[in-house]
Parts: structure tokens; sequence; C-alpha cells
């Protein structure tokens, strides 16, 4: 196995996720393994390229007919990583039917709860949504506009809404209450969401072909018509 | 031993050099520059332009055809531009303009990393990931 082929795999890979977000997960669980690969981390990269070769004719449509509502999904998948226990976070940012800002990455520290993994990762979603906000306000683009997130754990959303401190939830770091905080502001409103209808669920973990396919049509990608 | 007058290609003082200087005529044009995202440049008196600026490569986007071709005469009057037209191609991103909208892919740059590492003919797969196999350190 040469570790050198494994990097110059992950890197051309990574490049491609800037209009791919269907591969987002894949390509940062192989990065994972950056240091020391072994043959089954090659077998994994080649098969996103593998991938990659069946589904090149994929894109994302943005239209202009549809409406600019902009919806944020924020999903996690707790305890993710075998090695370390760390969660894996994602999020998706919703123009119209399409695309157009994504994120999947290994949580900085491990969290104790699934409830705790996804007030985090909403907490690291609700940073990426203010600065999309200010950005378009500062183009005039959208008026003060409170951005909706959509999160499946109903114990996290509680957790943003009210000021309380459970024994359970005591110890979470103060930088993830940003999110609280944003919510009281006004600045965003968290909701729920079905775990079926949660695109983010894509970019946190490997999923069977079906749901695979649903979730990348609903993140408005789709094979180009001619 | 010279004294240089002017910032030179290839020095690490020319890109400060330049970025100075399209700075200042664009701010001279009356955009004003993003405090969020310092490469976009925003101006909106009339009507809406903003300009994504890439070290020299410029993304010109409007909500009035003539301003954008006036602001293009501008550019063109004070600077040495080459390939203009619809965005089509930007940093290894293929962009296409429809009736509906705008599509984007890396199509090229897809195939040319198959080509790299000697895939092109391998099977197609329906997922990326394999679900029934865990990924471990060892």
């Amino acid at each position: 196995m040469d570790p050198t082929l494994f990097k110059q795999i992950v890197g051309s890979l990574r490049y491609l996720c800037h209009t791919r977000p269907d591969i987002a997960y894949g390509v940062g669980l192989i990065s994972r393994y950056m240091v020391k690969p072994t043959t089954s981390h090659l077998v994994a990269a080649k098969r996103i390229m593998r991938y990659v070769k069946g589904t090149s004719s994929y894109d994302i449509q943005y239209s202009k007919n549809q409406s600019g509502e902009l919806i944020g999904y924020s999903d996690y998948d707790w305890s993710g990583d075998k090695d370390d226990k760390k969660s894996i976070v994602a999020y998706v940012f919703m123009i119209g039917n399409a695309a157009f800002s994504w994120s999947s990455k290994k949580e900085s520290i491990v969290a104790l709860s699934s409830c705790e993994a996804d007030y985090i990762a909403a907490s690291m979603t609700a940073c990426q949504a203010q600065w999309i906000n200010m950005l378009l306000m500062e183009l005039k683009l959208i008026k003060n506009e409170k951005m909706e997130l959509r999160i499946d754990s109903k114990s996290a959303i509680d957790l943003a809404k009210h000021l309380v401190a459970h024994g359970r939830s005591k110890h979470i770091e103060t930088k993830f209450h940003f999110l609280r905080d944003q919510v009281n502001n006004g600045k965003l409103e968290v909701k729920y969401c079905k775990t079926d209808e949660q695109i983010a669920d894509l970019l946190t973990k490997p999923l069977k072909s079906s749901s695979f396919l649903y979730l990348k049509k609903k993140l408005g990608m789709a094979e180009a018509s001619n | 031993m010279y004294k240089l007058d002017k910032a030179l290609y290839g020095l690490k003082q020319a890109l400060r050099a330049w970025d100075k200087k399209i700075n200042s005529f664009l701010v001279q044009q009356g955009f004003i520059k993003c405090v969020n995202e310092h490469g976009i440049y925003c101006r909106d008196i009339t009507n809406k332009l903003i300009v994504c600026l890439y070290v020299d490569v410029m993304i010109v986007t409007g909500s009035n055809e003539a301003e954008m071709k006036d602001f293009k005469m501008n550019m063109m009057k004070k600077f040495e531009m080459s390939n203009m037209g619809n965005l089509t191609y930007f940093l290894g991103i293929e962009f296409e303009m429809n009736s509906q909208g705008v599509v984007i892919h890396q199509r090229k740059y897809a195939q040319d990393i198959l080509k790299r590492f000697d895939m092109l003919n391998c099977k197609p797969i329906s997922t990326p990931v394999d679900t029934s196999e865990i990924l471990l350190e060892k």
C-alpha cells in the first residue's frame, strides 16, 4: 500500500466536495486516516472514486423561479468515529430546492449524549447561519430575517429554547450556548424535522442505497438532462 | 543595486500592491468592500452590482445589464483584460446557464482525477460508503 497514493486520492476528492455534498461524508471519513493509511482505507477511497465514476453526470441546479427561502439543516452521528468516539456533525443550507453551503466534520469534543451532540451540531450550524445572514444583509439581498434551522432531536430544541441547566447538560462548554443566544435573540428559529426528512443525515453517516438516493435528490442533486 | 519604482510580478509584495490597486479602483467606482467577505464588493446606488474578486479574476453580477456593460467598459479602460463573457469555468468548477437558472458541477475535474488514478474503467457503484464495514485506524 502506497501512503502517497492514498493521500493524493483524498486530496483530489476533497476538492470535488465543492460541488458534491453527496461525497462530503465519505471524503471526511477517509481523511481521518491520512497519517497511517492501510489497505482497507485505500479500498474505501477507491470506492468513492467508483461512486464518482458512476455519478459524474450529477449536478446542482439553482433555479431563479423557486422561492428564495433559506433553510438550514443540521444533524449528527453520535460517537460516529469508532476510534475516539467523537460525534460527526454536518449542516446543509438550502436555497429553495438546492444546497448551497454544507459541511461534514468531526466534533472537537466527545459528547456525552445524543442530545448534546445535536446541540453542538446546531451551534456550529448557527455560526454559519449567522455569517450567511450577515453577508446577505450586507449585500441587501435579504432584510433582517429569522432563519429556520431544522434539527431532529426534540431534547436539543428544548435545550436551545429554555434557559435551564440540567445535571446532564451543565457541563456543556459555554461556546456552544451560542445557539441558545441566537434563538433568544430571534435570529434563528429551531424547528423539529423527522429523521427521514433530515437532509444533513446524508453528511453524517453511511446510508443504504434507498435512503441515500432519496436524500441526495432532496439536496437538489440530479442527473443532467442532456 | 537598483531601487524598484513599482512592485514586480512574482515578488512577495506584488500581491499586496495588486490588491491595493484594484481596491482603490473599485472604491473610486463607488463600490463598498464587504465586511463579512473581503473578496466581495457591492455597489447599490440605482442598480445592484456585485463583484467577486479572486486575486486577478473577477465575477460580476448585477440587476441591470447596461450597468454591468458600463462597468466592464470602465474596467477595460483601466486594465488589460481577457476572456470576458458568461461565467463557464472557475477554479475547476463549471457553470452552465440555462432557461431555469444556473447549474454547477465539476465533471471535467472528476474525469481528470479518475484518469490520474487510472480508474476510468472501474466498476461504478451507487453509494460512496460501505454501510457494512466500519473503518478503524488499524
